[in-house]
């Protein structure tokens, strides 16, 4: 990547107020070219929001936008969403029911001239392979389908910054996986700048080169899935990412005790000082002898590869989540539980 | 506007797109507005000894009479309305669907067009007494007649026949969709046919019927040509009489706001018979009517027929037959297809101009959702409330003013006269059409709108098109059915419309509608049967509409709603 080239989109200090409560506060970000960045958080974070700043069709906002370089909203500038060359992908899709698919796709390209848009066209309906939905109109399309129509007409103008809000979420899962797969292969072929807003962690670990994890209008954290699944930085980017089992500890002399025993890496923190140690389920050891301490089986779910239990331990109020990939019978109760101390989290409570 | 090299058009951060829209939405605002307020500054400009000598000699009086009438067409319209409603809700009887759509032709009989044919109808010589004396063997009125429709009573029942639709629609619509769960529940609580009628049904059906009864008392107050006929003077006659005949603008403007207050006195009433309801139905199935066995079907059959009868059936059939033996007498005459021709042109003009600024006002507040676009909003579309009259006789101040500065300057400028602008072309009445029906066009596009979603906006923004660019490719195709149907509403409500035409006029300018008028006014019976035949089918037209859509595209009641607790939410969604 050519450092010298500014970054397709610049974001410095962007903040965005609805009355009194603020949906953004002081967002700075940079996405490069070709860069798919995933911006994820609970429903109200202000993803959405950060979606509608960059596109310019919500123009209240403090803070600077720059685009290639060049600022497109700033306290004394504001270029209109029709000069920004965005495209954007709606989570309803937005198309334009009386309009034929095609025209859909053309909708953007009437600075062309006619030949080359029809060009054009045929060439985004053969990248999303919808030709054989010739002539129809949206209401004559599946859910994907007018999602891949969606899709073809954001990126026919070829757009500097694609965004997308929610793009797969009205898809029923197994139809999502597909169609989510054949849309990133598709930007990538492209080398399309990206920004994709979604509430589901899988699916920002699994799309995102770099995730921008969002908490009440803020940025928490950023980085690579890794970062943010193996090396969250705040409680809540370890809740969010999931699946983690939460014993409550206290600190002492520079070690944590919890009632699964002590850890290492006490948050600088005093004395005393309550903290939260985290454990995914795949951090334990699981035997049918004896083990650090004991459990009993209270629930199964076989998930195929691996299994996930849900054991009860008598100093814990609540039961751990397990997984393993042995095969425990399904006739034992009580297992033997060892801990991999290492792969803990501790955060300060 | 090249996309893929985006032209860095930067404007200043204060200007938002839209603000174009937004004044234009003020302009026509103001617009609806100007008549009213000149009609308060005329009224107070009137001398205090004026004013005392229209208080004592003509208002009680009129005022008096004008809310008996109120009283009687609301207590029929109220009655007929609801039974009506009840009947092809709650019943299954042979006729049933055709008597649910059927019911709403009175809508195509303008009350002026009511009263004239049953002047004729229950004429001591008409075929109604002709045929009572037959039947009880009497050789000539002197002997027996029934009393004379010429009455408060024949104008009442002639009113309360002609509008109880404004009744039944709604009331109708309520029944239908309440949930049959409530219905079912009283039934398990052993209340019996009658009572689930009166203690459920009626109760939760209040809302519904406290709005028809308004918007029927409103079309009440705004009728000249039926009190006229009938000798009842009301508010709208003296109105019209104190400045026809009289000429004395000041005293007409004081009798039109009294007017005015009668009806600010009709919308308080009509909410606090809503008040505090906000009923949702339950869901789950809506009523299921009940089979009724072959004799009690007939039966209500007949019943349910019998307002068609009173309030449509007999009067268009009269009309068929006058004018029938008029065109086999006469033919048609170049008069008459000349007002048919001035009918349609003023119709045509008010009918775009109302269109296009209902467009402007719908799509300020789509596009600048704010209290400034809300209330551009809800003042040009209070015109609906004012009758007729009261609309004219502010744009009669207005316009006159106007004509006498374009006059003056005129003289001022070019040394010669321009006569009378607006007043004498006609305009006038185009402009105070455009001011009363303002609300239909907006609504129907205010409702368009809505159903469009915010993201066709943003997706059209991102894909290189202005605001402007938005509204012809975007706004404008997806809201053209509903905008289509709003103009053949106010098409027809001018083509029906009576009392600002007759006193907006310029001299010699007749429509279908001033001709009837002034022939019953005479007395004489020559063309206006075929005029008024030809408003009654014109008029049908958006009640075959609304026949087959089964919904009401409603003259007045949706963008009320929306007026008065919708607007500004609607503003805010």
């Amino acid at each position: 990547m050519d450092i010298n080239q500014p970054p397709v989109l610049e974001l410095d200090g962007v903040g965005r107020r609805f009355g009194r409560t603020a949906a953004l506060s002081d967002v700075s970000l940079c996405v490069s070219a070709g860069e798919i960045v995933c911006l994820v958080g609970h429903s109200g974070c202000g993803k959405s929001s950060l979606l509608r700043i960059i596109s310019g069709v919500d123009p209240d906002h403090q803070g600077r936008v720059a685009m290639a370089g060049r600022t497109v909203a700033g306290p004394s500038v504001f270029v209109e969403p029709e000069a920004r060359s965005v495209g954007f992908v709606f989570q309803d899709y937005a198309l334009f029911p009386h309009l034929s698919m095609e025209r859909n796709i053309a909708f953007g390209l009437s600075h062309l001239p006619r030949a080359e848009a029809d060009r054009r066209v045929a060439e985004m309906i053969g990248h999303v392979g919808i030709g054989h939905l010739a002539g129809r109109y949206p209401h004559m399309l599946s859910g994907g389908e007018q999602q891949r129509v969606a899709l073809a007409r954001a990126l026919a103008p070829q757009p500097a910054i694609l965004l997308m809000d929610e793009p797969f979420s009205n898809l029923d899962r197994g139809l999502r996986e597909q169609v989510r797969t054949d849309t990133l292969s598709l930007l990538r072929r492209l080398a399309t700048t990206v920004v994709i807003v979604t509430h589901d962690p899988e699916e920002a670990l699994s799309v995102g080169d770099r995730i921008v994890l969002l908490q009440s209008g803020r940025i928490v954290q950023t980085g690579s899935g890794y970062d943010l699944y193996d090396r969250p930085q705040s409680r809540y980017a370890a809740e969010f990412f999931g699946g983690f089992n939460a014993l409550a500890g206290t600190c002492r002399n520079g070690i944590i005790e919890t009632p699964l025993g002590t850890f290492e890496g006490a948050p600088a923190s005093q004395e005393g000082a309550s903290v939260r140690v985290y454990l995914r389920p795949q951090s334990f050891e699981i035997s049918e002898g004896e083990g650090e301490f004991q459990g009993r089986i209270v629930g199964r779910q076989f998930l195929g590869e691996v299994e996930q239990l849900v054991i009860g331990v008598e100093t814990l109020q609540a039961p751990l989540r397990v997984r393993t990939m042995r095969r425990i019978p399904r006739d034992r109760e009580v297992v033997g539980l060892t801990v991999r101390r290492a792969e803990a989290i501790a955060f300060a409570a | 506007m090249a996309a893929p090299a985006p032209s860095w058009r930067a404007t200043p951060r204060a200007r938002k797109g839209g603000a174009a829209w937004l004044t234009a939405a003020s302009a026509a605002a103001l617009f609806v507005l100007l008549p009213l307020l000149a009609l308060v500054s005329e009224a107070v400009q009137g001398s205090a000894a004026h004013l005392a000598g229209i208080a004592t000699t003509i208002l009680p009086a009129a005022l008096w009479t004008t809310l008996v009438l109120l009283a009687g067409v609301g207590a029929i319209a109220a009655s007929v309305g609801t039974t009506a409603a009840w009947l092809v809700t709650a019943h299954d009887f042979p006729g049933r669907r055709m008597l649910s759509w059927a019911l709403l032709l009175p809508l195509a009989m303008p009350t002026y067009i009511i009263a004239y044919a049953y002047l004729d109808i229950l004429h001591p010589l008409g075929p109604v007494q002709g045929l009572i004396r037959d039947l009880l063997g009497y050789a000539s009125p002197r002997e027996f007649r029934l009393p004379d429709v010429r009455s408060m009573t024949g104008c009442v029942v002639l009113l309360g026949f002609a509008l109880y639709p404004y009744v039944y629609i709604p009331t109708r619509a309520m029944f239908l969709t309440q949930s049959s769960g409530l219905l079912d529940a009283s039934r398990t609580l052993g209340v019996s046919a009658r009572a689930r009628f009166w203690r459920v049904a009626l109760p939760l059906a209040r809302p519904a019927v406290a709005v028809g009864v308004s918007l029927a008392l409103m079309e009440a107050l705004n009728d000249i040509g039926a009190a006229e006929f009938l000798g009842v003077r009301t508010l709208t006659v003296s109105i019209y009489t104190t400045w026809i005949t009289r000429t004395d603008l000041p005293g007409a403007a004081q009798i039109a706001l009294a007017l005015l207050m009668v009806v600010v006195l009709l919308v308080a009433l009509e909410r606090w018979a809503r008040r505090s309801q906000r009923f949702a139905s339950g869901g789950g199935r809506t009523l299921q009517p009940r089979k009724a066995g072959p004799f009690a079907g007939i039966g209500l059959l007949i019943l349910g027929l019998i307002p068609i009868l009173i309030g449509f059936a007999a009067p268009a059939l009269y009309l068929v037959q006058a004018a029938w033996s008029r065109y086999q007498f006469a033919g048609v005459s170049a008069r008459l297809a000349g007002e048919a021709l001035n009918t349609i042109l003023l119709a045509a003009s008010a009918t775009a101009v109302a269109a296009a600024l209902g467009l402007v006002v719908a799509y300020a507040l789509r596009i600048r959702p704010g209290p400034h676009s809300a209330w551009a909003y809800r003042l040009a579309t209070v015109g609906y409330a004012a009758p007729g009259t009261v609309i004219a006789i502010g744009m009669l101040i207005v316009l006159g003013l106007a004509d006498r500065t374009i006059d003056a300057a005129a003289h001022h400028w070019f040394g010669s006269a321009a006569g009378l602008v607006f007043l004498g072309s006609g305009a006038a009445v185009v402009l105070a059409y455009v001011a009363r029906f303002l609300t239909i066009p907006a609504g129907a596009v205010e409702a368009g709108l809505a159903r469009i979603p915010l993201s066709l906006d943003q997706a059209s923004r991102t894909l290189g098109r202005g605001a402007t660019g938005t509204f012809w490719q975007v706004h404008l195709p997806l809201s053209a059915p509903a905008l289509a149907a709003g103009a053949l509403l106010v098409f027809v409500d001018c083509v029906k419309e009576l009392p600002a035409t007759l006193l907006l006029r310029p001299l010699n300018v007749e429509t279908l509608a001033t001709h009837l008028y002034g022939e019953a006014a005479r007395g004489t019976y020559e063309e206006a049967a075929m005029a008024a035949l030809a408003i009654v089918v014109i008029a049908m037209l958006p009640v075959v509409l609304l026949a087959r859509v089964g919904v009401m595209p409603n003259r007045h009641a949706a963008p009320r709603q929306e007026v008065r607790s919708g607007g500004a939410a609607a503003a805010a969604a």
